[in-house]
């Protein structure tokens, strides 16, 4: 290759016309990937649908089915069960995150983004973002329809108030670990598989049944993983004295064990989800 | 002479050991500014991972690579300001309109909201898509995915555009069409290297030519140059009777290429149109029926022949795939590979 190049540009010298005048920020990237998100879930309706329709599927069997076979001392079984089942619901919505992940991840979307001048950590934030918000509203409707079928709470506005604040960042704190989940798994029908990973999870909490009715290990698991401290955070808020006095420790000690959980799950996930994401 | 790309003895390893493949295997390459450069090379040479390690999605092990003077380990950052990647498949959203699609890349690559709305406009005019902007990727058709793709590509108007197969998959029309397409923006200023396994889409792009196999470089130039390299004239002898084809290939030659389906003989002569002669009437004294007999330049199919040693794939893609077998399938079935594969 010897030809001379009459028509040369210098890479650095003047900006191409029509090319950008400044970069992306980490702000724009995780908006402009978090909107994407946003309207891809918005045109498919089925995919919120779906996740809505489980969701309130597995509250009536739980409500009816099983729950006249399930006491909970102090308790009516519903109020147990809808505090719980609102949270560990989040479990179940971010499965399908982890799906659409790994089919954007095999669609070649993400060696477009990595190609791009944009952090990395940004548009992996713009993603679980919007998968914490698809997992909020389901947990709301599901809350909706707690209350139909007799959930009671006498909460103050300012307990709520911090239910859904926390709320919002357990699910934040779990969509990382789904994200991650999304990027190994290497296909979407994998990532399904995975995913499923949410049901012993769940069940191996106190989202259910009173860990105190489980076995010795199965219990000491489920007594301190993170589903647990989110749980009875929740049934403290909105179910009041009733309910702390059943706990074996204070409202306090599940409040600040849920946050310590939710840094945690955070601090462990963003290093994964950034390696997963660079691999080759 | 600018340079835009330059790897020099680069190596990129997968696994160890035993089970370890070389995709890149010392290749050396250097890609003028200012100028079209195709990658040609057949399935597994090593094209894909060289545009990957281009655009910073893979990491080479050893060697060096640099894009308009940065180094693609040191400074990822400033070559990713440089580069507008098109990769193998089609990353556009099915869920969401063009323009949306665009908009989003216009976004990331540094415009303000106005500017990528408009940016994202101007390509869509540009790709020969501006009706169906306002349309739901879903509704497009494999071609239009792919130009809107390719638009995705340059729609931060990238010093270089790298487009890895660009028409891979698509119909002789749409394949065409997407040439246009590449031909207007090559006429802008930008510098574009691609790859493909079509030597006709080369020959047709393409100022300079860069021939790889097993990863390394095996020859580069012009078409021109390339074909001249190849050196000799060939002939070709077009036979009335299938059943002569190994009568006659015995008596032209250990060099002759047979392609039974055609009943065609190739084979390189350096003596001109006499030795042309000089074999006709050789096979017709045995009393070989030949129905054309054709003198004529070496094509980049020779060429790639000769150096590689294995043909190229030649026509419409959906003819490749009892060609070299590997991987020319639809671009859906070899997306699932590759979602495997990065299990
Ligand atoms: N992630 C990977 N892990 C292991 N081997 C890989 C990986 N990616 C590529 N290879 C191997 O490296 C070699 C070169 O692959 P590459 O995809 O660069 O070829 P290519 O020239 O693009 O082929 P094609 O024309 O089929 O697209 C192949 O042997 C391939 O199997
Ligand atoms: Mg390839």
């Amino acid at each position: 290759m010897t030809t001379t190049t009459p028509n040369a540009v210098t890479p650095k010298a003047q900006p191409r016309p029509g090319a950008p005048s400044g970069s992306a920020s980490a702000f724009t990237t995780l908006s402009a990937v978090a909107i994407r998100t946003g309207l891809k879930i918005a045109r498919s309706p089925q995919i919120l649908g779906i996740a809505i329709v489980q969701s309130v599927l597995f509250l009536l069997m739980f409500r009816y089915v099983l729950g006249g076979a399930i006491g909970v001392p102090g308790l009516s079984y519903v109020d147990f069960l809808v505090p719980g089942f609102v949270v560990s619901g989040l479990l179940f919505t971010a499965g399908g995150g982890s799906v659409a992940v790994a089919e954007e991840s095999a669609s070649g979307l993400y060696d477009r983004l990595r190609s791009l001048p944009v952090p990395s950590v940004a548009v992996l934030a713009g993603r679980a973002v919007t998968d914490a918000a698809l997992m909020l509203v389901v947990a709301l409707v599901t809350l909706g329809v707690g209350f139909a079928v007799g959930f009671r709470t006498g909460a103050a506005p300012g307990h709520w108030l911090l239910a859904i604040g926390l709320l919002v960042v357990y699910a934040l704190a779990l969509s990382g670990i789904f994200v991650w989940l999304g990027l190994v798994s290497g296909s979407a029908q994998a990532a399904q598989g995975l995913s499923i990973l949410a049901v012993p999870f769940s069940f191996l909490s106190s989202a259910f049944v009173p860990v105190e009715t489980m076995p010795g290990v199965l219990q000491a698991f489920a007594a301190w993983q993170p589903l647990t401290f989110m749980v009875n955070t929740w049934r403290g808020l909105l179910l009041g004295d009733p309910v702390t006095a059943t706990f074996g420790h204070s409202l306090t000690f599940y409040l600040v064990g849920s946050l310590v959980w939710s840094a945690a799950l955070i601090l462990l996930a963003a290093p994964l989800v950034l390696h997963a994401y660079r691999k080759d | 002479m600018d340079v835009i790309v330059e790897a020099s003895g680069l190596v990129k390893q997968y696994g160890s050991g035993s089970g370890a493949v070389r995709a890149l295997d010392g290749l050396d390459l250097v890609a003028p500014a200012g100028k079209v450069l195709a990658l040609l090379g057949p399935n597994g040479a090593g094209k894909t991972t060289l545009v990957r390690a281009i655009a910073t999605l893979t990491r080479p092990s050893s060697g060096t690579l640099t894009v308009a003077g940065h180094d693609v380990l040191r400074a990822p950052e400033q070559v990713r300001r440089v580069i507008g990647l098109a990769g193998q498949y089609a990353a556009v959203e099915p869920a969401l309109t063009g323009l949306e699609n665009l908009r989003m890349v216009a976004r990331l690559f540094g415009h303000r909201r106005r500017e990528a709305t408009l940016a994202s406009e101007r390509v869509l005019e540009q790709m020969g898509l501006a009706d169906a902007g306002k349309r739901l990727v879903k509704t497009y058709s494999g071609g239009m995915r792919r130009r809107l793709d390719l638009g995705a590509s340059l729609v931060g108007s990238p010093q270089l555009l790298l487009l890895d197969e660009p028409t891979t998959g698509l119909d002789p029309r749409s394949r065409s069409e997407l040439w246009v397409a590449i031909e207007e923006l090559v006429a802008t200023g930008t510098d574009v290297l691609l790859t493909t396994q079509y030597l006709e889409e080369a020959d047709r792009l393409a100022d300079l030519i860069a021939i790889i196999d097993h990863g390394r470089l095996v020859a580069s130039g012009t078409p021109d140059e390339l074909k001249t390299q190849a050196g000799r004239d060939v002939v070709d002898v077009q036979l009335a009777d299938g059943g002569d084809l190994d009568r006659a290939a015995a008596m032209l030659g250990p060099e002759t290429v047979v392609d039974r389906n055609t009943q065609r003989l190739t084979v390189p002569v350096a003596g001109g149109a006499d030795e042309m002669l000089a074999r006709a009437g050789a096979l017709s004294t045995a009393g070989i029926t030949m129905t054309d007999v054709a003198l004529r330049r070496p094509t980049l199919d020779d060429v790639f022949l000769a150096l590689t040693g294995h043909p190229a794939e030649r026509d419409a893609p959906e003819e490749s795939d009892s060609g070299t077998g590997t991987g020319s399938s639809s671009g859906t079935d070899q997306r699932r590979e590759m979602a495997g594969d990065a299990a």
